[in-house]
């Protein structure tokens, strides 16, 4: 072994202390205590910790503090999440599927059986077969989309897709939620998709920028979950932002927790109207000769089909401040303030991705990056724009060496059809229906059979009832979950799923960093009989002859290391597989090379030996392509187009006064942790908070702590009132992911009782081109609750048998 | 007449040896694979480069590759996205209709196929086996060269790839794109 081996090792080995114990406990107990409880390296979305664990249970978390240097209270939650009631137990089919009698229409209200896993799969598979045979494959609908399950290598819908493949495919889903305007736009724009893409080091942002403009971005909150196993240093990089005197602007409805941390005056913006205020900003900036046109004139293309539109001469209507202010709310002194501000200091423009998620949600990241453009400082040291600075650790600095991946769904689709995300409902309700999609068509087959693993549309799709009502009209519905969301409840076919912590997996962190590799050690045994999604589809698979073809005759842990020998712990560090799985966690240097690193830097040093990947090498202010797309509602060029909801429409708007943002939880990934105690953290009255502006409160007569319906022509939904001076009036906020929950199990459409904001969301498409969720356009109003029954949004359903 | 039936053998001969092939689209196999001018110089195709068959002799084959010229660099299109070979100098190439030039010469006949998918098999399951652990695996047609590119800056870190096989991956995505080296299939 040579030194830096050595040296590595010793760095790191894991080395954080024994489990703190009570002071409570007299120093015999406290050691016994210890001595009978071994700590079990593990990782999550939340961050890397260890399980304690005595007598085959877990009596404690402790977050690995080597590898998260500000752990959240949400990796507490997971040992909880292992007991919980809302556990899938057993097998369980809906009762009259299981008595042959179909009646799709009565999923999510009638009891569950309990069967054994032979009987589950039989079934399952038979609904399979059936659904081939009449429909083709075309028929079967793999629902799970996103591998937003846990960050390790056996991504429930990488099992269920790589299922999917070995029988020759399933309709799937194109593109996503979080990202799904932007997504397919920036690439065309400016050649990458950005949102995903490492960001300027922290390191220049604090040398660098004066100025940091919080485009809808909350870095504190955001940044607490990640895709991959989150190390929390950018708290750390924030407090040298706060050091370095960079002025915040936070341009958002409200006043986030980063905009409070980094004292951030506050641009109360009307939401839905960014793009209007970009508007506003560029025309000044055109207008008064302050924008940079040697960089337009450079590193641009088609700045001059855009410039007729944003002075009016398209559609009669110049896009003055004074025109941004009435769609804004924000005055025209205050637009050109801030783009005085932004041209007179290096200014990095750090965007989000909510705001996307809206009406036209394709334009938020265009109309950045255009007005960026005018801007002039992309490529230079802290200045440009970032899509990425609130995700997964944006600003860290990248080892540049390979860490892990996952299991793969494999090759084998025959069906080809991907529908754009957002679209389920339609897809199941509108067989035969062509929509438009990045420039081509789409066509809904007839779906016959719906299958979800490790996530929970009845938690990502817009529009509940919409989605419910729909469900019911399929022949087979199967979900593989570990817990009875609100999905599992919703189905014929329930096959339990082991939590990660009952099971061994390899991951990584973080997506930008790459400097950890984990182990996922199996901590305790499977609760009741649940087995691992592996185990699930390989036996589905094999009522199908392709078992081995889904194994390739592997067991996880020779999965596991498959995976990690193409490592560069493995491949150039030479730390054998045994190795690492002792020690748990492996780190790699970060070489402060990497700390230079200033996003599009090299096309702004040499944009003809450095070019974009975009058709002209430079950034599209205007593009062909998509020009040539010839839709109404996305053109050649960033654009204002109305939202349809939202409180510029005034007749709607009478009807339902307040705009509903539904934002990232605090407190969850999505969905996930809010079937354990940290929710209490934050609920009221165990509902999903609501947010509202003291005047708001006081027009609608509710008070701090009580409990509200708020409501559309959608649906309605329980919340818990939070009257705060942080959020502007006319806008309430319902953080996303409470777990659906029927106030009237027995009706088609009754008020969630848990505060699920997708009741009230919309499933209405950003536009012709992307198709993507508008979630973020909705109108609502409140009122009194009423009479209030207990919530059961984490309860299991009745179980024949169990 | 003579040269239109000695043609027409050659073409009978060709149909004979490529049974299911349009003469006009084979596929270079073996990645470098070796192209001989008549005066000696050679130039190097990379995988899954389309050539047109000229004539069979047996062993080789004479044919003709058609690209866009800089330097010593032949690539796919005129924009120079995907370099198609690379060549001796002084090899000559004749001049085509706009900015297109073709290089003409031998190939060792093992070197071809007549089905493009069967090139890019390895890659394919590579593509597979790397791209598909997050999510469902998108259309590899769906997208142009560019838009690979694009895309593919910013997945290749989530896929944890080094660079040699970043080139690897990128390779086939570009080639199979919606303006690749297969136009006919899209």
């Amino acid at each position: 072994m040579n030194n830096s081996r050595r040296d590595f090792l010793k760095k790191g080995a894991i080395g954080t202390a024994a489990a703190a114990v009570s002071g409570t406990l007299s120093g015999a107990v406290a050691k016994e205590f210890a001595a009978r409880t071994e700590k079990i390296p593990h990782a999550s979305h939340f961050g890397p910790f260890h399980a304690h664990v005595r007598d085959g249970k877990i009596v404690n978390i402790t977050p690995q503090l080597d590898s998260d240097a500000n752990p959240t209270v949400m990796v507490q939650g997971l040992a909880d999440r292992v007991t919980t009631n809302s556990r899938v137990k057993y097998p369980c089919v809906r009762k009259s599927y299981l008595k042959g009698l179909g009646r799709g229409d009565l999923r999510g209200k009638e009891e569950f059986v309990r069967v054994s896993w032979d009987e589950a799969l039989d079934l399952a598979a038979d609904a399979i077969k059936k659904a081939q045979k009449k429909g083709g494959n075309k028929s079967l609908y793999n629902a799970s989309y996103s591998g937003w399950a846990h960050p390790g290598a056996f991504k429930p819908n990488a099992m269920a897709g790589r299922f999917f493949n070995q029988i020759g495919g399933s309709v799937i889903t194109s593109g996503e939620y979080s990202n799904g305007a932007a997504g397919p736009t920036n690439p065309v724009i400016v050649g990458d998709m950005e949102v995903y893409s490492i960001q300027t080091a922290h390191e220049q942002i604090i040398k660098n920028t004066k100025v940091m403009i919080l485009w809808g971005a909350d870095l504190y909150k955001t940044n607490r979950i990640g895709w991959a196993v989150p190390n929390h240093r950018n708290i750390d990089a924030y407090e040298e932002y706060k050091k370095a005197g960079i002025k915040f602007i936070s341009i958002d409805p409200i006043y986030t927790t980063s905009a409070s941390e980094f004292k951030a005056d506050w641009v109360k913006v009307r939401p839905g109207s960014d793009v209007a205020l970009m508007m506003g900003m560029m025309h000044y900036l055109y207008q008064s000769k302050k924008y940079d046109s040697k960089f337009i004139e450079k590193y641009t293309h088609g700045f001059d089909k855009f410039l007729p539109y944003l002075l009016g001469k398209e559609d009669g209507v110049e896009k003055t401040p004074a025109w941004a202010e009435k769609l804004t709310e924000v005055p025209a002194a205050k637009i050109k303030e801030i783009a005085d501000i932004m041209v007179s200091n290096r200014t990095f423009i750090a965007g989000n991705w909510a705001m996307q998620r809206a009406d036209h949600g394709e334009q938020v990241d265009w109309s950045i990056i255009t007005l960026a453009s005018m801007v002039g400082q992309i490529g230079l040291p802290g200045g440009g724009f970032g899509f990425s600075m609130h995700y997964a650790g944006g600003g860290d600095a990248s080892s540049g060496k390979a860490t892990v991946g996952g299991m793969s769904q494999g090759g084998g689709d025959k069906v080809g059809i991907a529908i754009p995300a957002s679209r389920m409902s339609d897809l199941i309700t509108k067989p035969g229906q062509t929509i438009t999609h990045k420039g081509s068509t789409v066509t809904y087959p007839k779906i016959d059979v719906m299958l979800s693993a490790g996530c929970s549309p009845i938690g990502h799709q817009p529009d509940v009832n919409e989605l419910v009502a729909a469900m019911r009209t399929l022949d087979t519905v199967i979900i593989a979950d570990p817990w009875w969301t609100p999905t599992a409840k919703m189905a014929d076919i329930v096959f339990p799923a082991t939590n990660t912590l009952e099971r061994d997996d390899i991951t990584s962190g973080m997506s930008y960093s790459q400097d950890r590799i984990f182990a996922m050690k199996k901590a305790v045994e499977p609760a009741y009989e649940s087995q691992d999604d592996y185990w699930i589809f390989a036996q589905l698979a094999k009522r199908f002859g392709k078992e081995k073809k889904f194994t390739r005759g592997r067991t996880p842990m020779q999965w596991i290391e498959r995976l990690y020998k193409r490592s560069y712990a493995k491949k150039t560090m030479n730390i054998s597989f045994e190795e690492f799985w002792k020690i748990g966690v492996l780190k790699y240097d970060i070489p402060d090379s990497a700390r230079n690193y200033v996003r599009h830097e090299s096309f702004r040093k040499d944009p003809v030996k450095n070019p974009l990947k975009t058709v002209s090498g430079k950034i599209q202010i205007f593009s062909e392509k998509f020009d040539s797309f010839g839709y109404d509602d996305f053109k050649g060029h960033a654009t204002w187009f109305e939202p349809k909801e939202w409180l510029g429409n005034k007749e709607l708007a009478k009807k339902y006064p307040l705009h509903l943002v539904s934002p990232h939880p605090t407190y969850r990934v999505h969905s996930q942790l809010d079937n354990t105690w940290v929710q209490g953290v934050h609920k009221v009255q165990g509902r999903e908070p609501i947010r509202i502006s003291p005047n708001d409160a006081k027009k609608f007569g509710v008070r701090d702590g009580e409990i509200v319906e708020v409501y559309n022509d959608r649906g309605s939904v329980l919340a818990g009132v939070v009257v705060t001076n942080t959020i502007r009036d006319g806008v309430v906020a319902i953080e996303e992911g409470a777990w659906y929950s029927p106030e009237d199990a027995s009706s088609d459409k009754t008020r969630c009782n848990s505060g699920q904001a997708n009741l009230l969301t919309s499933s209405r498409p950003t536009s012709s081109m992307a198709q993507a969720t508008t979630a973020n356009s909705v109108l609502v109003s409140i009122k009194k609750a009423g009479v209030v029954k207990p919530n059961l949004a984490y309860s299991a359903p009745k179980i024949v048998g169990a | 007449m003579a040269n239109i039936a000695k043609k027409l053998a050659s073409f009978v001969l060709l149909l004979g040896f490529f049974t299911q092939v349009s003469a006009s689209d084979l596929y270079v196999f073996v990645n470098d694979t070796v192209l001989k001018a008549k005066d000696g110089k050679s130039a190097k195709l990379f995988l899954g480069v389309p050539v047109q068959v000229k004539k069979d002799n047996g062993e080789n084959v004479d044919v003709s590759v058609k690209g866009y010229l800089d330097g010593l660099n032949i690539y796919s299109s005129q924009s120079k996205e995907l370099l198609i070979a690379t060549m001796d100098k002084g090899f000559n190439v004749t001049k085509k209709e706009g900015a297109q030039v073709e290089l003409l010469g031998s190939i060792e006949k093992g070197s071809l196929v007549d089905d493009s998918p069967e090139v890019w098999e390895e890659h394919e399951e590579f593509f597979f086996e790397m791209c598909t652990q997050c999510h469902a695996a998108p259309k590899v047609t769906h997208h142009t060269m560019i838009e690979w590119e694009a895309l593919f800056a910013a997945m290749k870190g989530f896929a944890k790839l080094d660079d040699e096989e970043s080139d690897y991956l990128l390779r086939y995505l570009k080639s199979n794109a919606s303006n690749g080296l297969v136009k006919a299939k899209h």
